[in-house]
């Protein structure tokens, strides 16, 4: 894929509209990785988490072992994210769950330069709150909470 | 065709010659041809990341990149230079484990991108391209431990001595003589291993001692038998 059209699959990918500059950003410093089958580790349970995969094209899952329901990762959402910022070893297992899993690995270091640019701090704080909403709904349907 | 530019031929690739699929024939050359892809990445924009794992190999065609880790005090550790015929990520495969250094480009570089289920087929099918990866991962494993050695017992002086012979090795030299890489002086001092300053000082030091001459980032070897005695070479 050249530079142009990463550029523009991260556009496709984010969930609100964003910045050239910050999807330039985003491709330069990112290193694209594609999976071309399923089952491809992306984290391994125990891994020290280094970056995060940003995921554009297909989607990956995450493997809970005590649980038989499957986590999605989509598009435009960040594989590895918790454990990254609070510098966890992974504690799930992260792999491809499409014949094609199209991502950008982005690590710390370039992590804290795009926290520079505007758009994407916001960006990460709704990845964030999307997964603490995951995590409450595969809590609640598992009965250990209630919610209203 | 771009002369900097990959053909997609592999047969006709200027880079062959020296890179690991050097003595594969026409055919197995034609066979990964059809898998791989042609790959641009700007100057300064990351190849790989320390951490990721990588789903195929790139073989450098046109460009100079480096290869670094960052320590804990997030400063840079230039552990060696990528160039035409390089091969990258292929241990990281080979061992299932997360890719151990990142690499940006230096400048406009051009790269072959092979997918690892094809990276491995090429393996599987033909002995000598293994024992070329073999002897490759050898080599790297030899120049890491020369590198670990020199880190540990020479002095900051006689690595950069020996830090300057290695890029005259690697990158030769242009037509007025300078090195054939423009590096900053931080990334000149991230592969000595040392601080900004005293990678300054001393080539300055070198200068002064005709053992270089400067003009601006550019760097001129002028006398490499002084350099490899400063550098303690003896072989």
């Amino acid at each position: 894929m050249s530079f142009n059209e990463l550029k523009e699959s991260v556009k496709r990918a984010f969930p609100f509209t964003i910045s050239d500059e910050l999807a330039h950003e985003i491709v330069f410093s990112g290193s694209f990785i594609e999976f071309t089958s399923c089952g491809e580790t992306l984290f391994q349970e125990g891994d020290r988490v280094k970056g995060l995969y940003l995921i554009l094209n297909g989607k990956a899952a995450i493997s809970i072992p005590s649980r038989e329901e499957t986590f999605w990762l989509e598009p435009g959402e960040m594989a590895g994210l918790d454990s990254f910022v609070i510098q966890e070893k992974q504690s799930f297992k992260i792999y491809s769950a499409t014949e094609l899993l199209q991502t950008l690995f982005i690590d710390r270091f370039c992590y804290e330069l795009l926290l520079e640019i505007d758009g994407f701090q916001g960006f990460v704080n709704y990845q964030m709150a999307k997964q603490i909403q995951v995590y409450k709904k595969a809590l609640s349907s598992s009965g250990n909470l209630v919610t209203r | 065709m771009n002369e900097t530019t990959p053909p997609l031929n592999c047969q006709l690739c200027q880079q062959k010659d020296i890179s690991a699929f050097h003595n594969l024939n026409n055919d197995e050359l034609d066979k990964i041809g059809e898998l791989k892809t042609c790959v641009a990445f700007k100057k300064g924009q990351m190849i790989m990341h320390e951490g990721a794992r990588p789903q195929g190999v790139y073989c450098i065609h046109n460009g100079k990149a480096k290869l670094y880790r960052i320590g804990t005090e997030g400063k840079e550790q230039i552990l060696r230079f990528i160039t035409r015929g390089d091969l990258l990520g292929y241990r990281s495969i080979l061992s299932d484990e997360p890719i151990s250094a990142s690499v940006s480009a230096l400048e406009d570089t051009f790269a072959c991108y092979i997918p690892k289920s094809s990276f491995f087929q090429v393996i599987e099918e033909n002995p000598k391209f293994s024992l070329n990866v073999l002897k490759l991962s050898c080599h790297e494993l030899g120049e890491a431990g020369k590198m670990i050695t020199s880190l540990a017992q020479k002095t900051v002086r006689e690595r950069l001595a020996e830090i300057l012979l290695i890029l005259h090795a690697t990158f030769g030299s242009d037509e007025e003589g300078f090195l054939d890489i423009k590096l900053t002086r931080e990334e000149i001092s991230n592969m000595v291993g040392t601080a900004t300053e005293s990678a300054i000082r001393l080539l300055s030091e070198f200068k002064d001692e005709g053992l270089i001459s400067t003009q601006g980032r550019k760097i001129r070897v002028e006398n490499a038998l002084k350099m490899k005695n400063v550098a303690s070479i003896y072989d």
